[in-house]
């Protein structure tokens, strides 16, 4: 049996937008954790990020079988439908919604975790300052402009053939960091320190911490200037 | 580095097409049964659909990210988008979405999420009606878009450069238009030059030409003088072509010549890109409907 996990996430709007533009999403509940990226030239994708995290998270359901996924399609359509839309919104919203998606489910009494991946959100397991795994990616010159995504379009299962999925043991004192792409391949590709900063500071508790290490990695480390979340799950 | 000006909706871009609305343009255009009229006003509403879905992500909120004039020459030059007047040749691409002449329903064949071939009912706003009457009187137009274009050249200093697209069947009827044409090309913002591309649409199938880089091998004198008178494609634009498929050299210009309705389509949809922050990076990448 290991301590209860402790997690701490926090997140910023790109440059120049404010938090309603955001469309990250995370959320936790008792070892469940799950992040989402809303893909931005898609309709309504924070809605979209929202109902996948919230169906791990709150609702210990996985957003990901075949039977949710429906369920979750229907109840996005019908939270962002609406016959007073103008023409040009019920348009977008005929293409549809797009998210990445990642979940992580801690056991403590086995001191394991699972994970399951789609797209370029990321989880990295470390331990004293290093990085023991990491995926759906692993390296920062894997991040590109079309990464897999988990689609609001009925029947859709092109997200399957992308699935990454990891189950593994870990020791009391090491940390999971989760993150959306921007933070994720800034992470990978970042010193010791970097990673120890987040995990035992309470830079994630605040938000104006939050916003200026995010401003220092945007300007100083390279950091892409897109939504960042990041997750800490001190284990 | 010029034509690299992040566009945002601080620093929005313009788009300003000409269409050409002679007689001519009553004939059938190659390769399709309708007129080279009402084949290009279909073009020009399904790019501005288009334009407008880069720009909303489903809610009654479109994002600014650049302005459109769309001029028409013919029997006259006229403003072709509902609303504007003399002197406001211009709207932001969230007026143009709140404004079409009317809103059409029709039926069209997509894809469903299971990989079905489906019909389904769109919306499909015009703002744009076919006209084909009068002579041919580009050089007014080019010398009506240029006041417009150094105005908004000097409100938006910082912006990426105005991308001027004229689009003709025929020969300028009233003299050579060169001169108007490199006198808006001289205008710009600290991001570059402003771009004057030219497509000509072809009456009857012959051999087209697609972002040439010379004029070597142009069919005639008027080819010449559009391609003469056509900026280089900025690098991202090159890029984004080449994401197209298309193979084209180093100082390929923003020229087509005895074009097909679906090549224009598509040139019109790279110029579009062009004026959107990651409109162009989609097409590089493979990249159609989803990104982040």
């Amino acid at each position: 049996m290991t301590a209860e996990p402790v997690v701490l996430a926090n997140s910023v709007p790109k440059p120049g937008e404010v938090d309603s533009d955001n469309e990250d999403r995370v959320a936790f509940c008792s070892g469940r954790i799950a992040m989402s990226d809303g893909a931005s030239r898609t309709a309504r994708a924070e809605v979209w990020a929202e109902l996948l995290v919230e169906s791990f998270a709150q609702d210990a359901s996985d957003p990901l079988g075949p039977a949710r996924l429906e369920l979750l399609r229907a109840e996005w359509l019908d939270r962002v439908a609406s016959p007073d839309l103008p023409w040009y919104a019920q348009s977008k919203i005929a293409d549809g919604g797009a998210a990445t998606y990642l979940s992580v489910e801690i056991d403590t009494g086995r001191a394991r975790f699972a994970a399951v991946g789609i797209g370029d959100t990321c989880l990295l397991h470390v331990r004293g300052g290093d990085i023991l795994l990491a995926g759906p990616l692993t390296r920062p010159d894997q991040f590109g402009r079309s990464p897999a995504l988990v689609s609001t379009r009925v029947g859709d299962a092109g997200h399957t053939g992308d699935r990454w999925e990891c189950t593994t043991t870990y020791k009391n004192g090491d940390a999971l960091i989760i993150a959306t792409d921007a933070a994720a391949a800034f992470l990978l590709g970042a010193p010791t320190d970097a990673l120890q900063e987040l995990i035992h500071t309470d830079v994630l508790n605040d938000s104006e911490e939050y916003s200026d290490w995010v401003n220092f990695a945007r300007s100083q480390g390279g950091m892409a200037s897109d939504d960042t979340t990041i997750c800490v799950v001190r284990l | 580095m010029a034509y690299s000006a992040e566009i945002n909706r601080r620093r929005p871009a313009l788009l300003l097409l000409m269409i050409d609305q002679s007689t001519s343009m009553e004939d059938s255009w190659a390769g399709i049964g309708a007129s080279k009229a009402e084949a290009l006003a279909e073009a020009v509403n399904k790019t501005l659909s288009n334009a407008i879905a880069l720009c909303s992500k489903g809610t009654q909120r479109v994002y600014d990210y650049f302005q459109i004039g769309v001029l028409g020459y013919g029997a006259e030059i006229s403003h072709q988008l509902p609303g504007t007047r003399l002197g406001e040749i211009i709207v932001s691409i969230g007026d143009l979405a709140r404004s079409p002449k009317r809103v059409e329903q029709r039926t069209a064949e997509t894809v469903d999420g299971a990989g079905r071939r489906v019909l389904v009912e769109q919306p499909f706003a015009v703002w744009v009606d076919p006209v084909a009457y009068g002579m041919t009187p580009m050089t007014a137009a080019f010398r009506a878009a240029e006041p417009v274009v150094a105005s908004w050249c000097s409100d938006h200093a910082d912006s990426f450069p105005p991308l001027v697209v004229n689009i003709t069947d025929g020969e300028s009827t009233d003299g050579d238009p060169t001169a108007a044409a490199e006198r808006i090309m001289s205008l710009g913002t600290n991001d570059g030059a402003a771009l004057v591309f030219n497509v000509h649409l072809s009456g009857i199938q012959q051999e087209p030409f697609a972002y040439p880089s010379s004029a070597a091998g142009l069919p005639n004198d008027n080819a010449e003088l559009l391609f003469g008178m056509s900026s280089e494609l900025p690098p991202g634009m090159f890029e984004a072509a080449r994401g197209q498929g298309l193979a084209i050299d180093t100082g390929a210009r923003g020229f087509l010549y005895n074009a097909d309705a679906t090549t224009v389509f598509k040139f019109l949809d790279l110029g579009t890109r062009a004026v959107t922050p990651t409109g162009l990076k989609e097409l590089t990448t493979g990249l159609q409907a989803l990104g982040q």
